[in-house]
């Protein structure tokens, strides 16, 4: 991993305190309507697009982006840096990948469903078992990767204006 | 209440991940159940051992009742209902010491210990550092937080008065700005001192394998051994 | 061991050349932005290693040029104290932070050791080493960062506003500190324009502006200048002012009766918890309405914790506020007090100094325009200039008047502000003296919780001092 300074790498482990900052105090705002849990993939990617351009802007040398997801963001980061770290479009696809990683959220309650269905599986009949599937579709999967791109892109966007609102203004962008 | 015993940083990394593996791989059966209810319990005992005995209780409260719920749920005749309540009872139960022992881990490993021990296991430098600094600013941020809402509310800026997004807003551009800048800062102090450079720092921390750490590590054998036997 | 540069830096510092001996102490000054900061940045690496800019002509340190080293090579030989004692500490326990020089330079683990014993006892630090650094007062900070920073035992130490947020007493012991590093032979300098404590220590003093050295005075000479002289250049004074005389205040007065006050208590990490002590005993506290009242006292004596209880912040357990007989319970007390915290950096959320007056006068008041409420506001502060910038983008000085300026257009008539001039020069500490007097002027009730003796005698009506959570005097 060339060109990574060590202001780099302290910038990576505050952001990724702030990423999660940031969410959290959007649950907070969430908190007072259920409703959001459900839309977790949807929003989180919104909210946390502050800090990520934020970071973006301030260190966007090779493979800051690699660092803070270990597993999809190597792609990611291939992605932005075919942009050059410049080119807008690049960086939304970039960060879109990126959130991907929030799969990890819904990920347990897929791995809960199979093993749930094989448990289920063995003491009723194949009939009952077929409906609870019906419950509990696989195309939700897709839904829920849908929501991580659609929410990643917005966030992206909002990110960027609070950019020029903020944090250019202030001197630290 | 203080701490009873101190482990080396290692061995509690160590326990999440094999925690983790358990819980999301674990059916419900046998040596599987078995496996699932003790590295259910260890992460209380590694709160306890910490001193922070009533978070203990009330992890185990929540995600006891959550095991027994998915249990007790799957054993008899089902409706609908029943099944995504058991599901997210599953759920609870299979998140939760995850959850909580990341809670334990960052609760009582300090920055220096965690240096030496990655650095000791030979992690390069690049994920070393950053994983410092989440350490090191995970108190900070929550105080900055803190200090954030505390000026809005004492200004009178609330949920009701300007409206969701400006609320955010307010409540988020602070706090990141000013951690920023408590980054920069600290990242000229860490410059003039000497961190970046290549080759191996010395790290004076004493940590080592000691007998807690070994009891540790064999409840987690236990666990690992019904799970493979299952 | 001699060094000199001479560099031209166009926007911070021009034909800046500067040369230090051996074991010399010189001392740096002038109004902000006069770039004395950037000298030091000079000297340590971090200009051009950190911050970017053009820079011409030549440092030398100890006959290398930072500039051309690796800043860790630079971090072996000069030792770098700043003004923030919060944000210069990579670990979280005292121990590991004064290691943590020695570990970066690969010494072996025998000689760290030794080095960390003998800072902890040089420093006084003893008792305070299994204490989590967030747990310490800014001025066992400072020590601790001084400590750290001596036990890579350079041969020059560079210091900027090491004083800043320090009261009376730790600004001593810093002075000591100094002092130590002085007659073990190395060479010292500090950026500051508090120069008071250093009096004594001080070989040269170089007097800047504008990034143009103005002034430079031998040791004798510096230490004959009396106050008016330092002033006249721009400095704060040497000697602390009188204070403005106490006494009961007459008329109409705000009293706080019977408050005792702990903290919850905090849990330690690595386990335990500690109760501690009451922060406040206060039998009976006058603060006279309509005036400027000053709240003094050590780091710790127990005035933010004051404060914030009275702007309604923090439950006490017992204790009232009175306002002239009648009780005043939190929720009123939240609405009639506006609190400028000590560190402004949270209070500021919008995007440009208009804005964050227009919107305090918004919420504050009925609706309706509030534009030329708003531009009085701003000029009142003296900020009229600066309407459109960002609030993060203003200096110090500045944002503290912006806060003003929200106190002002809050219409609350109890303001309370928490050491609003840690750090600000002689003109910007004067400068919020005269936005004090405007709020006081205006018939508002006006506490400062400061160590600022300067500020006191600039603006107070009346004095009342803390001690660990008593009321000393009034």
């Amino acid at each position: 991993m060339r060109g990574l300074t060590t202001r780099n790498l302290i910038n990576v482990g505050i952001f990724t305190v702030l990423y999660f900052a940031a969410v959290a105090v959007f649950g907070q705002l969430g908190a007072l309507v259920p409703i959001l849990q459900v839309l977790g993939p949807l929003y989180i990617p919104i909210v946390a697009g502050i800090p990520f351009t934020l970071m973006l802007a301030l260190g966007y040398s090779a493979n800051t982006i690699s660092l803070l997801a270990l597993v999809l963001a190597p792609a990611a980061d291939l992605i932005c840096r075919a942009g050059e770290y410049r080119r807008w479009p690049y960086l939304v696809a970039g960060y879109a990948l990126f959130s991907l990683m929030l799969i990890g959220t819904v990920v347990p309650l897929f791995f809960a469903r199979e093993a749930f269905l094989e448990r289920i599986g063995q003491r009723h009949d194949a009939a009952w078992v077929q409906s609870m599937i019906d419950l509990t579709p696989s195309w939700m999967f897709a839904v829920m990767l849908a929501m991580l791109v659609v929410g990643a892109v917005i966030g992206a966007q909002l990110g960027r204006a609070v950019l020029r609102k903020h944090f250019e203004r202030a001197g630290i962008a | 209440m203080n701490e009873l015993f101190r482990l080396d940083p290692r061995t509690t990394l160590a326990t999440i991940g094999l925690l983790n593996v358990v819980m999301f791989s674990a059916g419900f059966t046998g040596g599987d159940a078995l496996a699932r209810l003790v590295f259910q319990l260890i992460p209380a005992l590694l709160a306890i051992g910490i001193g922070r005995f009533w978070p203990a209780l009330a992890y185990l409260l929540i995600s006891l009742t959550a095991l027994a719920g998915e249990r007790w749920l799957l054993a008899g005749e089902l409706s609908g209902a029943g099944v995504a309540l058991a599901g997210v009872c599953g759920l609870i139960a299979r998140l939760a010491p995850g959850l909580f022992l990341g809670y334990v881990a960052v609760v009582s490993i300090q920055v220096g210990e965690l240096m030496a021990a990655l650095e000791r296991l030979r992690i390069p430098r690049q994920l070393v550092i950053p994983a410092a600094v989440v350490l090191r600013f995970i108190p900070t941020v929550r105080e900055e937080s803190a200090a954030v809402a505390s000026a809005m509310s004492a200004r009178g800026i609330s949920l009701g008065r300007v409206g969701p997004l400006t609320w955010l807003e307010y409540r988020l551009v602070p706090l990141l700005i000013s951690t920023v800048k408590a980054g920069e800062e600290l990242t000229q102090a860490a410059l003039t001192r000497g961190l970046g450079r290549p080759g191996r720092a010395t790290r004076i921390c004493r940590i080592g394998l000691r007998v807690p750490d070994a009891a540790v590590f064999a409840l987690c054998a236990v666990g690992m051994g019904f799970w493979l036997v299952g | 061991m001699n060094f000199s540069y001479a560099a031209a830096d166009a926007a911070a510092l021009a034909d800046f050349g500067l040369s230090v001996a051996p074991g010399e102490f010189v001392v740096l000054s002038g109004p902000s932005g006069c770039g004395k900061t950037t000298a030091t940045r000079l000297l340590n690496g971090l200009i051009p290693h950190f911050h970017e800019g053009d820079l011409t002509g030549q440092v030398r340190v100890f006959g290398r040029d930072p500039a051309q080293q690796r800043i860790w090579e630079t971090a072996a030989e000069v030792g770098s104290v700043f003004q923030n004692p919060r944000s210069q500490f990579f670990t979280t326990d005292p121990v590991s932070e004064i290691a943590f020089g020695c570990e970066n330079l690969g010494l072996p683990a025998a000689v760290t050791r030794q080095r960390v014993e003998r800072a902890l006892a040089e420093f006084g630090l003893e008792p305070l080493r299994d204490r989590s650094i967030f747990a310490l007062s800014g001025g066992e900070k400072q020590r601790l960062a001084c400590a750290a920073v001596a036990a890579t035992e350079p041969g020059l130490y560079v210091l900027d506003e090491p004083s800043a947020n320090l009261d009376a007493a730790a600004t001593e012991r810093l002075r000591a500190i100094m002092a130590g590093w002085k007659a073990s032979g190395a060479s010292v300098v500090v950026a500051e324009h508090r120069l008071g404590y250093l009096r004594d220590l001080a070989d040269r003093l170089l007097v800047l502006t504008e990034g143009r050295i103005t002034g430079e005075y031998s040791g004798e000479q510096f230490r004959a200048m009396d106050d008016d002289a330092l002033a006249a250049l721009g400095l704060r004074r040497a000697t602390p002012p009188l204070p403005p005389r106490s006494g009961t205040p007459a008329g109409p007065a705000l009293e706080v009766r019977d408050l005792t006050y702990r903290h919850t208590s905090r849990k330690v990490p690595g386990g335990g918890s500690r109760r501690p002590r009451p922060a406040l005993r206060l039998d009976r506290l006058a603060i006279p309405k309509g005036r400027i009242t000053a709240l003094q006292g050590a780091n710790g004596a127990g005035k933010t914790t004051l404060a914030r209880w009275l702007a309604g912040l923090s439950p006490g357990r017992g204790g009232q506020l009175l306002d002239e007989g009648r009780p005043i319970g939190r929720r009123e007390r939240r609405r009639r007090v506006f609190l400028v915290l000590q560190d402004v950096n949270h209070q500021l959320v919008t995007e440009s100094v208009s804005d964050e007056i227009a919107v305090t006068l918004r919420l504050a008041g009925p609706g309706g325009a509030v534009e030329a409420e708003r531009d009085r506001i701003l000029a009142a502060v003296d900020l009229s200039a600066y309407a459109e910038r960002h609030p993060m983008s203003l200096s110090a000085g500045q944002k503290q008047r912006l806060a003003i300026g929200t106190a002002l257009a809050s219409q609350r008539e109890i303001v309370i502000l928490d050491e609003p001039t840690s750090g600000l020069d002689l003109a910007h500490m004067r400068q919020v003296a005269a936005a004090l007097r405007r709020l006081s002027e205006q018939g508002r009730t006006v506490l400062v919780a400061t160590h600022d003796a300067e500020l006191i005698a600039a603006c107070a009506d009346h004095v009342i001092t803390l001690d660990r959570g008593r009321v000393a005097l009034q």
